[in-house]
């Protein structure tokens, strides 16, 4: 009794990753993705049960990652339109979400595409600040070294780079 | 999957949460870490002003539109840390956007626009008065070090090379319209004149048989007399219009320094006559004798018709 009634009040979709596994997800859930969410209303398909949704650019992996981000935080409230002058903070990541991401490069870039792809707001915010938190504080060799980045300046332009950064270096 | 895989938008986003400083400084990472930095750090600068124009319109619409009473208000302060950022952007503005429109560079010194979003966002967070002096501080020597910089080690060289690039550019145009006979504009083309000559040989000579056949030898002359004339005047002109492009350069830069000398000037005027009226204020005796004064000055108008 009580699971029809939560069935009924979340009907559910199915959405199909590039690798063609089918998931059953709650509405709710796939409409954090502003993608699925346009398709949905654009194709009034919110109705139908069995309508299947394509999503030819992720992988089940990713997909089901994702689909474990959306329904941890399907009570969240929407992100509002915030101003610029807003401080950019990166240091506020919450451990859940940390934990979360201990993946290798690999699946977190994969994570940003599906996230931009997806439009899923608060998912791309949260990969795109814990790559930046990967980037801060690190000298240009390291970042090479952490990302696998290989050095292709000429030697005149890296000159130029590093001539007009010299600006602030105390004397 | 490497991190440079990713769209250039999605890498701008993770730059965006970077402190602009820090964008600066990964630019020497490689060359799409560079054009990504300087594309963010473009728009961190178009960014700051549009900010900066939003909360001056803000802060002015809160304050009184009579001076002496603005003076007195608690914002006042933040009008005028305002309006100093104001002149600093302008600096800025007149160091930069010439080279940032020609492609040749970025808005090089993320730090100074960490700087004023800073101060940007402490004028929107406190409502008490402010020391302007000490807020500003950082930014004034910062963006100064920055200019400063610029205009000694990077400017000059850019100068050079977009010199290079207009004389280039004018040789080809040169190449196109020679024989209709161009004018340069850079001065760089001396070395082409004997071939603008021989151009103008040439379509004497060329013209010749056309007249020969059923004209006299008299038109054939005159035509050259008119050519040789025409020649003359153009090289004239010519040299007419280097001088004044010379002249107006020279002009353009005194201008730029004179400018850039009154807005700082005015900013140091602004910040004593601050001070002044700090010291004014603090010092009770002084301001009762003001206060004297002024009372005194408001008194005898008043009596007078009395009299």
């Amino acid at each position: 009794m009580n699971t029809e009634k939560t069935k009924l009040k979340m009907p559910s979709i199915k959405l199909q990753s590039s690798d063609e596994e089918i998931f059953d997800t709650d509405i709710q859930i796939a409409k954090c993705s502003g993608t699925i969410k346009t398709m949905l209303e654009d194709c009034g398909m919110e109705d139908d049960e069995n309508a299947i949704v394509p999503l030819p650019n992720v992988n089940s992996t990713i997909l089901r990652k994702v689909l474990t981000w959306a329904h941890y935080h399907k009570d969240d409230p929407q992100p509002t339109e915030d101003d610029e002058s807003k401080e950019k903070r990166t240091d506020d990541i919450i451990s859940w979400d940390a934990d979360f991401l201990k993946v290798d490069q690999g699946t977190l870039f994969e994570l940003i595409l599906a996230a931009n792809y997806l439009d899923i707001k608060g998912l791309l915010e949260l990969t795109c600040k814990t790559v930046a938190n990967m980037i801060k504080g690190k000298t240009p060799e390291e970042i090479r070294k952490t990302f696998n980045i290989k050095k292709d300046f000429t030697p005149a332009e890296e000159e130029q780079v590093r001539k007009e950064n010299e600006w602030c270096e105390e004397k | 999957m490497n991190l440079l895989d990713l769209p250039q938008t999605v890498l701008m986003d993770i730059f965006e949460y970077l402190p602009y400083d820090e964008v600066a400084k990964k630019r020497e990472v490689c060359t799409h870490f560079n054009y990504t930095g300087q594309q963010v750090l473009n728009l961190g600068f178009t960014k700051i002003i549009l900010e900066h124009a939003k909360i001056f319109k803000r802060i002015k619409s809160m304050l009184p539109r009579r001076e002496s009473e603005r003076r007195n208000h608690p914002l006042s302060r933040h009008s005028d840390i305002l309006t100093s950022i104001e002149t600093r952007i302008s600096m800025l503005t007149m160091t930069y956007s010439k080279f940032i429109d020609l492609n040749m560079c970025c808005f090089i010194p993320g730090r100074v626009l960490d700087e004023i979003g800073e101060i940007l966002r402490l004028l929107l967070t406190t409502s008490k008065p402010l020391r302007p002096h000490e807020v500003l501080q950082e930014l004034r020597d910062i963006s100064s070090m920055a200019i400063e910089h610029f205009d000694e080690k990077i400017a000059t060289d850019f100068k050079q090379e977009h010199r290079k690039q207009l004389a280039e550019s004018t040789g080809t145009r040169l190449l196109v319209c020679g024989p209709l006979g161009d004018i340069s504009f850079s001065g760089v083309k001396r070395e082409c004149q004997p071939v603008d000559h021989a151009i103008v040989q040439q379509a004497i000579v060329q013209l010749a048989p056309l007249t020969a056949g059923n004209q006299p030898t008299s038109n054939r002359s005159r035509l050259n007399l008119l050519l040789q004339r025409q020649y003359q005047q153009q090289r004239l002109l010519a040299a007419k219009v280097r001088n004044l492009e010379a002249s107006r350069k020279a002009q353009d830069r005194r201008l730029h320094e004179a400018t850039g000398c009154i807005t700082e000037l005015t900013t140091q005027v602004s910040e004593l006559k601050r001070q002044l009226e700090d010291v004014v204020a603090n010092t009770p005796s002084l301001a009762a004798k003001r206060q004297a004064v002024t009372s005194s000055d408001c008194l005898p108008p008043l009596k007078k018709p009395k009299v």
